[in-house]
């Protein structure tokens, strides 16, 4: 009998499990941990050389375990395969499938790289799962390959943890925020050079893991006074489908100043919850006019902060990929 | 409470309470009766002499909760010995297996014990000279 007709006998027999046992590979901590709220379990599998759960950028959720490097315990059944990347995760999820016979589920966060050699996307749009899932619409169709159960799941953010902190906000010594890993090697989706440019002269913090140039937050909540301390956000970005970074900022409250890039224009009205522009001038112009007009800081942060706990709310995303993973399962 | 029981020095999954087997005996007297929901032991009969198997699989029944699983493993000797007869198994896996390990008994003995113990067998699996026998307590 082949591993496929005994795990669908297994499952049939066993009936609807309360929690998911989820083979996946650490990928990206923040969205991971909101994943976590899922309530199922998810098994890290790496091997040498593959990226580890880094907990500057979030502790360890309760349900989320990692396993020696290269072991796969047969006696956890595990009920699908998570793959978070087109770019080696779910190659080795192949791999490994050849021996579980489990339906992939594929969940790519980045966006084809417009400077690609002809016919690399193609190369990688035909990696699939048995459910190929997108974090934006945008993504999707960038993407441009026809997926098999193709679903899109927006970002979920923790309105409770990414929260403003009045007293904070009350501090007007604040500065121009950008929250960014890797900043200048990754110019060409972050537009390090562009956010040089635009705050040339100006008051700026900056936050994440770059080295000689920034450090990351020491904790989540250090990310979150990060966010409340400053008077406006800055995002650069020219290919992130949707930062995680921005949300994070309008979920706190911030008046934030963003490219109109991607997914962006769907999500920021502009000068309604933030303000967008693809002209270095022009946003360095709306930069320094939240800086000096309080109102409008005000009014910005008010209405993004909104903007995400209608739409990017963890109960909708949660909601969202319970439903997906029982389908999967099935 | 999760708990992944390994030889000593042998890794563990992160996230799971790591409980070690060194020379025939194991302390799980950190945790209460019926508090473990899940126990991995994919190697845990391999670990003890054979006379010792009864008693520390009941150590593992008394620590698991209502509705819990846990899944008890090690090396099968009817397999063993085909693999040995029909040459499949090269000497020098052979010798780590025989030479490595406190024990090989078979499966079928060790799902009467586990079944001995109240515990229902929900699944068995073999893999090469190896069986996992998955089990629950109702």
């Amino acid at each position: 009998m082949s591993t496929r007709v005994a795990n669908l006998i297994k499952r049939a027999s066993m009936g609807k499990p309360k929690q998911y046992n989820i083979l996946t590979f650490p990928t990206h901590e923040r969205y991971e941990s909101q994943l976590a709220k899922t309530g199922h379990n998810f098994y890290a599998f790496t091997v040498e050389g593959m990226k580890k759960w880094d907990t500057n950028y979030a502790p360890i959720p309760e349900n989320y375990y990692t396993m020696p490097e290269g072991s796969i315990y047969q006696g956890i059944h595990f009920h699908f395969i998570l793959s978070q990347s087109k770019f080696g995760q779910i190659q080795v999820a192949n791999q490994i499938n050849q021996r579980l016979e489990l339906p992939i589920l594929s969940l790519e966060h980045t966006l084809p790289i417009p400077s690609w050699p002809e016919g690399q996307r193609e190369a990688l749009s035909s990696m699939q799962g048995d459910y190929n899932v997108f974090i934006s619409e945008y993504s999707r169709d960038e993407w441009g390959a026809d997926f098999p159960n193709c679903r899109v799941v927006h970002h979920g953010v923790d309105t409770d943890v990414f929260r403003e902190i009045p007293e904070k906000k009350e501090d007007k010594s604040g500065l121009i925020l950008s929250v960014v890993n890797d900043f200048v090697n990754r110019d060409y989706c972050c537009n390090f050079s562009g956010w040089q440019r635009i705050t040339n002269g100006l008051p700026v913090r900056l936050v994440g893991a770059t080295e000689g140039l920034s450090e990351p937050a020491k904790s989540v909540e250090d990310l979150v006074n990060e966010y409340n301390s400053c008077q406006v956000f800055l995002n650069t970005s020219t290919v992130s489908p949707v930062p995680t970074t921005l949300l994070e900022a309008m979920s706190c409250g911030c008046a934030v100043v963003s490219t109109a890039t991607c997914m962006i224009p769907h999500i920021i009205e502009h000068g309604v919850n933030g303000l967008v522009s693809n002209d270095e001038n022009e946003l360095r112009g709306y930069v320094e006019a939240v800086l000096k007009d309080d109102e409008l800081r005000q009014q910005l942060g008010n209405n993004a902060r909104k903007t995400v706990e209608s739409r990017f709310s963890t109960d909708k995303f949660v909601g969202n990929w319970n439903k997906l993973f029982d389908e999967v399962a099935e | 409470m999760k708990v992944h029981i390994v030889n000593k020095g042998e890794e563990h999954i992160e996230g799971y309470a790591k409980v070690e087997v060194d020379d025939n005996s194991f302390d799980m007297s950190d945790y209460s009766n019926n508090e473990c929901s899940f126990i991995l032991a994919s190697d845990f009969v391999d670990m003890f002499p054979h006379h010792q198997l009864g008693e520390a699989i009941s150590v593992l029944r008394t620590k698991m909760r209502m509705g819990s699983t846990a899944i008890i493993g090690g090396t099968d000797l009817r397999l063993l010995a085909r693999s040995i007869m029909d040459g499949s198994l090269d000497t020098s896996t052979l010798n780590e297996v025989l030479y490595n390990k406190k024990s090989i008994s078979n499966m079928r003995e060790i799902e009467g014990v586990v079944e001995a113990l109240g515990l229902n067998i929900v699944t068995t699996k073999l893999a090469g000279i190896h069986y996992e026998i998955e089990c629950s307590r109702e």
